[in-house]
């Protein structure tokens, strides 16, 4: 009989052998960690839990933890506190960014994902298509037929485009 | 045999950091920017946070986007179009972004679009019977009668239509309103939380597509009786007697609001007079920071001017 999540300890191991530990409490962020621990009926009598993330590397796992720790400690985060430190904490770089987006994803962090997801949107606020292409070295591969048609649809969203253009 | 000296001043090397002559050769051009290459995949996890706008904007990016966009329906179930968009939103445009959450869209919110008409607004309720909330504040082209139709027509078979937002529509009449409570609260399943008092500090708060406590944000001025946003007062001298609290309770017309706090404003009190165009409560002028030049304060909506040291206002700086 598996042991109350909140009691257990979890250990995350990535998928370059670096192990975390963290409090069962602050697993509950995790909402693939509390269902695998809720399927999970071999749990050993210490109540230790073990879950292998395999595409998440150490680095980016050591961030998703400090979040957690973070967001867990209720003492510490309260309002205004936490947003700072959420603000300093996804002041990384894109790629760092894209780890964490995916590894929120991967483990099921809304509170994460919305944070680091609501980042990447914030950066695109208000850019152009040709900017946002820039902005994340995508390469444009429409056909000419095909742009054509892209520029038809939702014309009337850029009805200034031309104009803008010119200046 | 003779001992070299260590360095001697003749075998000194020159001195590396030598001037380099003007017309030396470019600076070393900048790392060469990666290949263009395929979107990374955490950016399709993104696009559920993106307004309308730039969710657009990554329909036009690339083909796999152009996919992703237009594919996913659950991306335009909540369809919200406010300014600088507004203004271009035409019928067919309407019925063109929300066709793409075939049917199923949740909720519709066109804050300020001119160009929506009556017929362009039902076409889309008649194509979604399932919209639960319907935000049309400002959309000067509808008319009270074209709103009444839409509402009677979301309203006829299906129960889903909970909140309307419908303020700046021209002509409503007590009886449009009464139509319009009728269809709506027979939705309701369960009392609505009326512990918020709608304040005029608590509506500005809300952003314009926000639903706020009320099935419907208009009601009917105790005082005018003509139909608009009807706020209740912040003060708290106001709201301790009951009988002054209800007779302070009346639209922006009858009752200046005080741009900060919300309070009414007594007009035979000093000093409400602001650098920008709102009235502010004899409170609230003492609070804010006020113009170096002229001593008159800015409300909080137009403070970008402030610096650490105070502030010169709009009109004392352009004249």
């Amino acid at each position: 009989m598996a042991s109350p999540s909140h009691t257990r300890t979890v250990t995350l191991k990535s998928c370059d052998d670096v192990e975390f530990v963290l409090d069962g409490s602050v697993a509950t962020l995790s909402q693939t960690l509390v269902s695998a621990m809720a399927e999970d009926s071999s749990s050993s009598d210490d109540g230790t839990f073990t879950w292998c993330v395999s595409n998440i590397t150490g680095e980016v796992l050591a961030k998703v933890v400090e979040f957690c720790n973070k967001h867990a400690d209720i003492s510490s985060s309260r309002g205004e506190d936490l947003k700072e430190w959420d603000k300093a904490f996804i002041s990384v770089e894109l790629d760092l960014l894209y780890d964490l987006i995916l590894a929120a994803d991967n483990l099921n962090i809304e509170s994460l994902l919305d944070l680091t997801a609501q980042r990447v949107a914030d950066e695109i606020k208000g850019k152009m298509p040709h900017e946002i292409r820039m902005l994340f070295n995508i390469e444009k591969d429409f056909t000419d037929e095909e742009e054509r048609e892209i520029r038809r649809e939702h014309a009337w969203a850029y009805g200034g485009e031309s104009l803008k253009s010119f200046l | 045999m003779s001992i070299q000296p260590f360095l001697s001043t003749a075998e000194m090397p020159p001195p590396t950091l030598a001037r380099r002559p003007i017309d030396d050769s470019p600076p070393p051009p900048p790392p060469p920017r990666p290949e263009p290459s395929e979107p990374h995949g955490a950016l399709h996890l993104v696009l559920a946070y993106l307004p309308l706008p730039d969710l657009i904007a990554f329909h036009r990016v690339c083909t796999q986007f152009r996919d992703a966009v237009a594919g996913d329906l659950l991306l335009w179930r909540d369809v919200s179009v406010e300014p600088p968009l507004s203004g271009r939103l035409t019928d067919e445009a309407l019925l063109e972004i929300t066709s793409r959450a075939d049917g199923r869209l949740r909720s519709l919110a066109l804050v300020g679009c001119p160009r929506v008409s009556d017929a362009g607004i039902l076409r889309v309720a008649r194509l979604n019977r399932g919209i639960s909330k319907l935000c049309v504040p400002g959309c000067t082209y509808l008319t009270a009668n074209g709103i009444v139709r839409v509402v009677k027509e979301l309203t006829e078979r299906n129960n889903n239509l909970k909140h309307l937002k419908v303020h700046g529509i021209s002509n409503m009449t007590k009886g449009h309103l009464e139509v319009l409570k009728s269809c709506i609260t027979r939705n309701l399943t369960q009392g609505h939380d009326q512990s918020t008092p709608f304040t005029y500090a608590y509506w500005r708060s809300l952003p314009s597509n926000s639903d706020g406590v009320r099935p419907i944000d208009i009601d009917i001025c105790p005082k005018c009786r003509n139909t608009g946003l009807v706020f209740e007062c912040t003060r708290e001298s106001c709201q301790s007697m009951q009988g002054r609290w209800t007779e302070c309770k009346a639209c922006y017309f009858c009752i200046a609001r005080c741009e900060d706090c919300g309070g009414c404003i007594d007009f035979d009190e000093p000093g409400e007079e602001t650098a920008c165009s709102h009235f502010l409560c004899l409170d609230c002028w003492l609070r804010l920071p006020k113009c170096n030049l002229c001593n008159r304060p800015y409300c909080e909506r137009h403070e970008r001017f402030h610096g650490s040291n105070g502030f010169i206002c709009e009109q004392c700086l352009f004249g």
